[in-house]
Parts: C-alpha cells; sequence; structure tokens
C-alpha cells in the first residue's frame, strides 16, 4: 500500500488538479481525486505522529475543509456511495470546527488574559475542558477511520474504481460518525 | 459529462445556490443563516479555484475578490456567533460586560455586511457572475 500512496503522490502539491479538458469529468476525478487523497491521508498520518498544536490542527482542518468540497464537486460522478467517504470528513470538520471556536473565543476575550476568578475565568476554565475532551475525541476517530491499509485501501480503491463500479458499491462506511454536533450538541448536517 | 460542462454546471448551481443564502443573511437572521451563506460563498469559492482553467480569468479573479470582502466580514460576525454560544454554554448571562460588547460587534459588522450584500443583490450578482463565467 505504502508504493501505490509513493506513486499517486507525485503531482505538484500546492497547486490545484490538473484537468484534462478532452476527458470526462468522471475520468479526471479518477485521476486526480486519489491524488488529493493521499496528500490529505499522509496530512492524517503527520498530525497522529506529532505533538498537536493549534497551528497544526488548523492547518489540517483547511486541508479536509478543501478535500471535502473538491469531491462534493465530483458527486454526480461517483453517486451517493461517495456519501460515506464526505461523511467521515464532515465529521473529522466537526471536531476540528469545534476546536477551532474554543481557540477563537480565546482570541476575542479582552486582553487573552488567563483571570483568576469572575465570570471570565470561568468561561477559560470551560473553553479549556472543552478543547481538551473535543482533541482526544478527534484523535479517536482519526485512528479509527483514517489509519491503517485497509482505511487507505477504503478511500484509493474507491476513487480509482470507474464510476459505474463506484456507484454500484454499497454505501459502508466506517464507524458511523457522529450523529450529533459536537459544537451545537444538535444532529449534525450537510453543507450542501 | 466533459470536464468544462462538469466545471460550468458546477458553478452555476452553487451562484444559485449562494443567490439564495444571501436574502436571509442581508434581512439580520441568526446564526444559521450566517453559517449557511458562508458555506455557500466557500463552495463556490472552491469550485472557481479547483476549475480555474475552465473560466475567464480575470473574471474568475475579480468574482473572487467580492467573495473575500464578503467572507471577512461574515466570519466576523460568525466568529461573535460562535464566541456568544460558548459563554451562554459557559453560564456567562447576558448582563456580563462582555457578552454586551460583544453582541454590540457582532451587531456593528452584520450590519456592515448586509449593506454589502444588498449593494451585490441590487447588481443582480447571479445573473451577471453567471454570464462573465461562461464566456
Amino acid at each position: 500500500m505504502a508504493d501505490t500512496l509513493d506513486a499517486l503522490d507525485t503531482v505538484g502539491r500546492k497547486n490545484e488538479p490538473a484537468w484534462k479538458a478532452t476527458k470526462s469529468a468522471a475520468a479526471n476525478g479518477r485521476l486526480a481525486l486519489p491524488r488529493l487523497t493521499v496528500r490529505c491521508l499522509r496530512a492524517a498520518e503527520k498530525l497522529m505522529d506529532r505533538e498537536l498544536t493549534p497551528r497544526k490542527l488548523h492547518r489540517f482542518r483547511l486541508k479536509t475543509k478543501r478535500f471535502r468540497d473538491t469531491l462534493e464537486l465530483f458527486r454526480p460522478c461517483y453517486g451517493t456511495s461517495l456519501e460515506p467517504r464526505l461523511e467521515t470528513l464532515r465529521s473529522l470538520q466537526e471536531y476540528l470546527g469545534a476546536i477551532t471556536d474554543c481557540l477563537t473565543t480565546r482570541r476575542l476575550l479582552p486582553g487573552r488574559q488567563s483571570p483568576r476568578s469572575g465570570p471570565l475565568a470561568r468561561l477559560v476554565k470551560f473553553l479549556d475542558a472543552h478543547v481538551a475532551e473535543t482533541t482526544a475525541q478527534f484523535l479517536r476517530f482519526l485512528r479509527k477511520n483514517l489509519e491503517g491499509d485497509a482505511r487507505k485501501a477504503w478511500w484509493i480503491g474507491y476513487l480509482t474504481a470507474p464510476s459505474a463500479k463506484a456507484a454500484k458499491e454499497p454505501a459502508r462506511g466506517p464507524s458511523a460518525p457522529q450523529s450529533r454536533h459536537p459544537r451545537t450538541g444538535k444532529a449534525a448536517r450537510s453543507s450542501s | 459529462m466533459q470536464v468544462r460542462a462538469c466545471a460550468t454546471k458546477q458553478a452555476g448551481a452553487l451562484v444559485g445556490q449562494l443567490a439564495f443564502t444571501i436574502d436571509p443573511a442581508v434581512k439580520g437572521a441568526g446564526p444559521d443563516s450566517m453559517h449557511d451563506l458562508r458555506v455557500a460563498m466557500h463552495c463556490f469559492g472552491r469550485c472557481l479555484r479547483v476549475f480555474a482553467p475552465f473560466f475567464p480569468e480575470r473574471e474568475s479573479k475579480k468574482i473572487r475578490r467580492h467573495l473575500r470582502q464578503i467572507m471577512r466580514l461574515a466570519a466576523e460576525v460568525r466568529d461573535r456567533d460562535i464566541v456568544l454560544d460558548l459563554c451562554e454554554k459557559a453560564g456567562l448571562g447576558s448582563e456580563a460586560a462582555v457578552v454586551a460588547r460583544l453582541r454590540q460587534q457582532r451587531e456593528q459588522t452584520q450590519q456592515e455586511l448586509a449593506t454589502k450584500l444588498a449593494r451585490l443583490r441590487k447588481l443582480d450578482f447571479s445573473r451577471r457572475w453567471r454570464t462573465r463565467l461562461m464566456r
């Protein structure tokens, strides 16, 4: 599996996919999307290997956001069988979003100080606890859904498969994603 | 479907989706409509970037500049919404000074955003942008 990943991760890192105008959208998707997936999976692996910092989490969040948005543009080519993959990314983003929300809140607090008492101290304590809890949940989710060769094959194999085959694949995803929004506590909703 | 046709179709659909989210945001509705506006803008912007070779570069750049300006304001409003929500969850009442200040900031930015969006709507942006991108 590692060799396959190496072979796929050859296109310019920061550029958007290079399209072949003479080919169909599905054929272009089969060429470009696995490469983007490899980059995303690699980023996830790196994140799990190293110490987590808000900056790293933020970068990973942007990466998965871009990846999911690009995948969504190819929804018509893959059909409903793409949904479990999108759902995985959506759940991942919910965790990362919840963490970012807490960090944003701290940034917006007056003086960014660490007050010892009063309502602000209560808020800061709440935020710190929430960040710690959500980060732990996020890492568990990441390990369960993006780590290991089987998971990689689930992504890459699907995206490189001819669209007809992909469309017929039963919609079996990884573990059922969180049905609750980690930020609002309401049922998570699709952004498209 | 050729990839060019797919790109144009997706861009058209996403402009339509964006137009649909503008009205509630202009009317100054709550956090949900702000979230929808941001998602619609983000998806459309992403489509322009991903399928950049299939759109006129100059027009695409102009549109993205518009999106960036609106996104900046919308992000400020959304940030305040999030903070206010977390303050509430942490048990901070509306009488807390920090909450009052954040509410005021949110209203000011929301006003600014609404003015910008109303101007954009008046220009019939969805028809214009579609035409420009199909050139």
